[in-house]
């Protein structure tokens, strides 16, 4: 097997085995190479060392020719295990001395070697000079074993085979072990791989174990995965058609959005030609877009028809690019049998808009045209070319009946629209649509355009206008306009009509003419029935009808003979003019004539009449009020004006001859008597028909006792005013002196007081011991007595300070109020029971918290002293909202009272009960009373004898509250 | 010697006088005091030539002023006082009766250091003044 055909693992195996061999190999052929060159140096230095020192010794020996010594110095050298033998030669080479370990070993050299050391296999040899000083006198010889030295060489060599053996072995197994880290993730991206190659799993998604390459290749390999699936989810989620198709003409892949359209199964697909599945008509043209694609060209929107496994054909919309060099094309298909099918559907509406004489126009919101039928075309001149794109109201001139923008208003909020509007075509005529106007929305419920029907009613609209005139005409006529047909039967009747005759239309057409006939006048007699029958005018006949209520009316007829289109004759109209009103107007001036005189007659007002300048008085009839004038007069001003008022009247005269407008006036005047009367007098200007001034007609009343009335009520009002300001006056009088007054008490009734107190007491500590018991009882009564005027004139004194103190209202808790005030009555009254308070909830009420919170106290510290002697005094305060105002009660069960007492309760030092059973200085309930009644409330209380007292209050709503 | 005067009180009723001076002597300043019987006294005592008991310079710790005195009334005493340089910072409390608004209103309008309401029992009566007495006197750190 070709090296670079192993596996990744044998590869990094083989690799890491050699490297590591190599280095060893290395590194213990050094090791041995240096231990080797070391043994011999060693050798030699220390063959050089001993030769030396021998070659020393032996000085003298070869100096004094001794052999002997020489001999015996050499065989010193025996001691050292590796000389094997050694010889001193003299200088001129002659052997001297000799010393040999084993004779059959070392062949000893006759003569002396050259100096220096060498290796022999087994052996090291070695020639130095013996030297006297600087001169040579001999020569040494030497010859050492070096077997010893070979075998140490030897066991380094096997030792460093033997650690290379074991590092192999080692290096062999890391590598084995570690190279899994590098491998496996390559081999596992390998399977991946492999897996996604095959098409078996898109999803492999692998483990980033390292930070290293491989952990970037991982990273990448995932992306790219990640990357393929995504694809492949398109792929197989795309409603549009996918494949893959090979040059051959058959499918290679396709999607499953493909098999689902069609239905066939893949296999299926792949098993026939795909011209196959296309419809026979679509099939030249696909094969020329395959053609077309073969050579290498792009195909954009190209339709056909594919055949479906129940042999249906779909529509398909397809866009393909071709990849010669694979052999293969890639193309994604639409189905789009639905648009077709509406594209059929909308161009069939199409040809039927255009057969709609009506003109149909579609605009945007911005009022361009984006569709002009055929109708517009033909009734507005603009071809659909120049029109579309166009605003409407420009092109068009549109006249409405409303402004745009209101229209536009009412479209949205009503959807559609219907009305009239006037356009002009492209020639100029001004064409009126009856037009309808409806919204489209898109899907999102948005307006998107507006689609208008116009029906052109140009036409009908002048004919209906020429007879709308006519109509006008015959209603607003003062005669009477009818029509009858030939049988005399009336088929038309106008206002002027009805006006005439009394009846209404509603109640003559259909009935017969002779309705009209006086009495004895039959369709047979009458000449204008005659001329209907016939077909014959007639002109200004003079006679009589009769109306509706009897009474016979002057006529004057004319008859026209009604005709058809053809002119035959249909029926007959006739004119009726009413003939009698003069007679009718003299006939109501005589009656109008009477009526005046009656009224004059009648009425109580003096009646006159003036020349337009009032310079004259025509007449005068005065009644028992006014002196007649019978004549005219040119004295009127003196003989009926009084005097003082001349003036007034003839300014008011003035201004109304200036304005022509009514004389009106209050004045005086002198009465047939000669006394002085009031009246109002009013004129009022006649008019002839040209608007000059005739005369002037007036009439004066009596008013001269109202007048008098009125002065009497005048009179009286200043009395009564003048009275009140008295009273006021008096009642401010009295207000001082009872405020001087009470300041006094406050001053100075309470001095005499403090010293009766003062003194009694003063008398009771500084002379104790002169007063027996009851004298020192008496002092005590003294001083009680006296406080307790003290209180009265507090009391009477805040009493009388509540009608002077001006209200301050706020908004009061009176719940808080209440509790407040319960907690400290209870405190404070000195009772033998404390009550239990049953209290509230209390509505909040508006009114003076000082004066409200002193009404709580008296009346809570009533109750309180009144229920103290029960067993178990209760008492209860509720309140709440009425109508009109907030009632209020303090309820205790107590002693009671008894109820024909009850007017005397609120009265100033007004008291039930005595002063041994309960104290008080009866001041308490009035204060209370003053205080609601200022606030504009009422107060009672309820009791019976012995079963407790209810005191209510009311505090009216506050207008601002 | 005469001890300089401390406390000058203006009362036209003996009877309030008496019960004044009493509870005054119950706390020892019973000696201290002059009384005068009405607004003309009073401002005859405070600016006169040579009045009884008042060494030239020396003024009272206190004027103890009735509102309602014969003569010259109360809040004239009280309008002399604070507008005379010399006793402009003389402490002045008005004892008096009333308790009307516009009468406690008008004192302190023109100055008046404290208003008591004399109270109708002895026994409050005598406690107020007394206590007056103590605080204007002892307890009170006057102007020099």
């Amino acid at each position: 097997m070709n090296f670079g055909d192993r596996s990744i693992r044998d590869k990094l195996l083989r690799l890491n085995m050699a490297a590591t061999g190599a280095a060893l190999i290395l590194s213990c052929a050094a090791f041995l190479t240096y231990e080797f060159v070391r043994f011999r140096d060693s050798g030699i230095r220390q063959i050089k060392t001993l030769g030396e020192v021998t070659a020393f010794n032996s000085t003298a020996a070869l100096a004094f020719e001794n052999p002997g010594d020489a001999t015996q110095i050499l065989s010193a050298l025996g001691r050292t295990s590796n000389i094997e033998g050694a010889a001193l030669y003299n200088l001129d080479g002659e052997l001297f001395a000799t010393f040999i370990r084993e004779p059959s070993v070392v062949p000893i050299p006759s003569s002396p070697p050259p100096d220096g050391f060498s290796f022999s296999p087994n052996q090291l040899v070695g020639t130095l000079p013996v030297l006297e000083g600087q001169r040579r006198i001999g020569t040494l010889f030497l010859q050492a074993d070096v077997a010893a030295m070979h075998q140490r060489f030897r066991r380094y060599s096997q030792i460093a085979a033997a650690v290379l053996a074991v590092s192999l072995l080692l290096a062999f197994f890391l590598t084995r072990t570690l190279q899994k880290q590098i491998s496996d993730p390559l081999l596992s991206l390998t399977n991946a791989a492999k897996g996604i190659a095959s098409a078996e799993s898109c999803s492999v998604r692998l483990v980033k174990q390292s930070d290293d390459e491989l952990g970037l290749l991982t990273d990448a390999f995932n992306e790219m995965s990640k990357r393929v699936e995504e694809r492949e989810r398109f792929f197989r989620i795309s409603l549009d058609l996918l494949c893959i198709v090979s040059n051959d003409g058959y499918f290679r892949n396709v999607n499953p959005a493909f098999l689902r359209t069609l239905g066939f199964t893949e296999d299926e697909l792949r098993q026939r030609p795909i011209l196959e599945f296309v419809h026979p008509e679509d099939r030249p043209a696909s094969l020329d877009a395959t053609q077309r694609l073969t050579k290498g060209e792009l195909l954009v929107n190209f339709e056909n028809r594919l055949q479906c496994k129940d042999g249906s054909y779909r529509w398909f919309m397809w866009t393909s690019i071709p990849f010669p060099t694979e052999g293969v094309r890639y193309a994604a298909g639409r189905d789009i049998t639905e648009r077709k099918a509406a594209e059929r559907t909308l161009a069939e509406r199409a040809r039927l808009l255009d057969l709609s004489s009506d003109a149909i126009i579609v605009r945007d919101l911005h009022n361009r045209i984006t569709y002009w039928n055929r109708g517009a075309e033909n009734i507005l001149g603009w071809s659909n070319e120049e029109a579309l794109g166009r605003d409407v109201h420009e092109l068009l001139h549109t006249g409405l009946e409303a402004p745009l923008d209101q229209l536009v208003a009412q479209l949205r909020s009503e959807n559609h629209l219907l009305g009239e509007v006037v356009q002009t075509a492209r020639d100029g005529r001004r064409v009126r649509f009856l037009c309808r106007w409806s919204l489209d929305w898109d899907h999102e419920g948005n307006p998107k355009s507006v689609l208008s029907t116009g029906t052109d009613i140009t036409d009908r609209n002048r004919t209906e206008e020429a007879a709308q005139r006519l109509a006008a005409i015959v209603e607003s006529s003062q005669d009477a306009i009818l029509s009858v047909d030939l049988d005399g039967v009336i088929t038309s009747w106008n206002a002027g009509a009805e006006r005439l005759f009394g009846y209404t239309a509603v109640e003559t057409v259909g009935q017969p003419l002779s309705l009209l006939y006086p009495p004895g006048e039959t369709d047979e007699t009458s000449p204008v029935g005659h001329c209907i029958r016939e077909g014959k005018p007639l002109e200004n006949f003079q006679t009589v009808r009769r109306h509706r209520n009897g009474r016979l009316v002057d006529v004057s007829i004319t008859v026209s003979p009604l005709m058809d289109r053809s002119g035959r004759v249909i029926g007959a109209s006739t004119i009726k003019r009413d003939v009698s009103d003069r007679r009718r107007i003299e006939e109501s001036l005589r009656d109008s004539e009477q009526r005046f005189r009656a009224l004059v007659t009648a009425t109580s007002d003096v009646l006159y009449r003036l020349t337009p300048d009032w310079g004259e008085m025509l007449d005068l009839n005065g009644g028992d009020f006014l002196a007649d004038t019978k004549t005219p007069s040119r004295s009127w001003l003196h003989d009926y004006i009084f005097p003082e008022d001349q003036p007034r009247v003839m300014a008011a005269i003035d201004d109304a001859i200036r304005t022509q407008s009514i004389f009106e006036l209050e004045h005086r005047v002198r009465r047939t008597d000669g006394s002085v009367g009031w009246t109002f007098s009013r004129a009022v200007p006649l008019l002839d028909a040209q608007g000059g001034l005739v005369e002037w007609f007036g009439a004066a009343a009596d008013i001269t006792d109202r007048k008098l009335a009125e002065t009497r009520i005048q009179e009286a009002n200043q009395q009564l005013e003048h009275r009140v300001a008295e009273r006021t006056a008096q009642l401010e009088a009295a207000n001082q002196e009872l405020e001087s007054f009470s300041y006094s008490i406050s001053h100075d009734l309470r001095a005499p007081l403090r010293g009766i107190d003062s003194f009694a007491r003063m008398l009771q500590e500084d002379y104790a011991e002169k007063l027996d018991a009851e004298g020192k009882r008496w002092l005590t009564i003294v001083s009680d007595e006296a406080k307790r005027m003290g209180r009265l004139i507090d009391e009477l004194l805040s009493f009388s300070r509540l009608g002077r103190r001006a209200l301050s209202r706020s908004s009061i808790n009176m719940d808080r109020l209440a509790r407040d005030v319960a907690a400290s009555a209870s405190a404070t009254t000195p009772v033998p029971n404390k009550p239990r308070f049953d209290i509230g909830p209390l509505p909040p009420v508006h009114g003076d918290y000082t004066l409200i919170r002193q009404v709580l106290i008296n009346l809570v510290s009533n109750a309180v002293k009144y229920a103290g002697k029960q067993d178990v005094p209760t008492v209860e305060i509720s309140g709440h909202i009425r109508d009109d105002d907030t009632l209020y009660a303090v309820k205790d069960n107590g002693v009671g009272f008894d109820e024909k007492y009850a007017g005397k309760l609120f009265g100033v030092f007004q008291r039930l009960h005595s002063e041994d059973e309960f104290e008080g200085t009866g001041v308490g309930l009035a204060i209370v009373q003053r205080i609601v009644h200022r606030h504009g409330g009422k107060v009672w209380a309820e009791s019976k004898l012995g079963y407790g007292a209810t005191f209510y209050f009311t505090l009216p709503h506050h207008p601002n509250s | 010697m005469n001890t300089p005067i401390k406390i000058l009180l203006v009362e036209d009723n003996p009877r309030d006088a008496e019960v004044t001076l009493r509870a005054l002597r119950k706390r020892n300043l019973g000696n201290d005091v002059i009384h005068v019987k009405d607004g003309q006294q009073a401002l005859d005592w405070l600016f006169g030539p040579n009045p009884d008991g008042r060494e030239d310079g020396n003024l009272p710790k206190l004027v103890l002023l009735d509102l309602k005195l014969p003569k010259i009334d109360g809040l004239e005493v009280l309008k002399a006082i604070r507008s005379d340089p010399r006793t402009r910072l003389l402490p002045v409390v008005v004892m008096t009766s009333s308790s009307e608004q516009r009468d406690v209103v008008e004192s302190y309008e023109r100055g008046v250091n404290s208003y008591v309401v004399k109270p109708v029992e002895f026994d409050s009566f005598s406690a107020a003044v007394a206590e007056l007495g103590h605080y204007w006197l002892i307890v009170n750190h006057p102007t020099r």
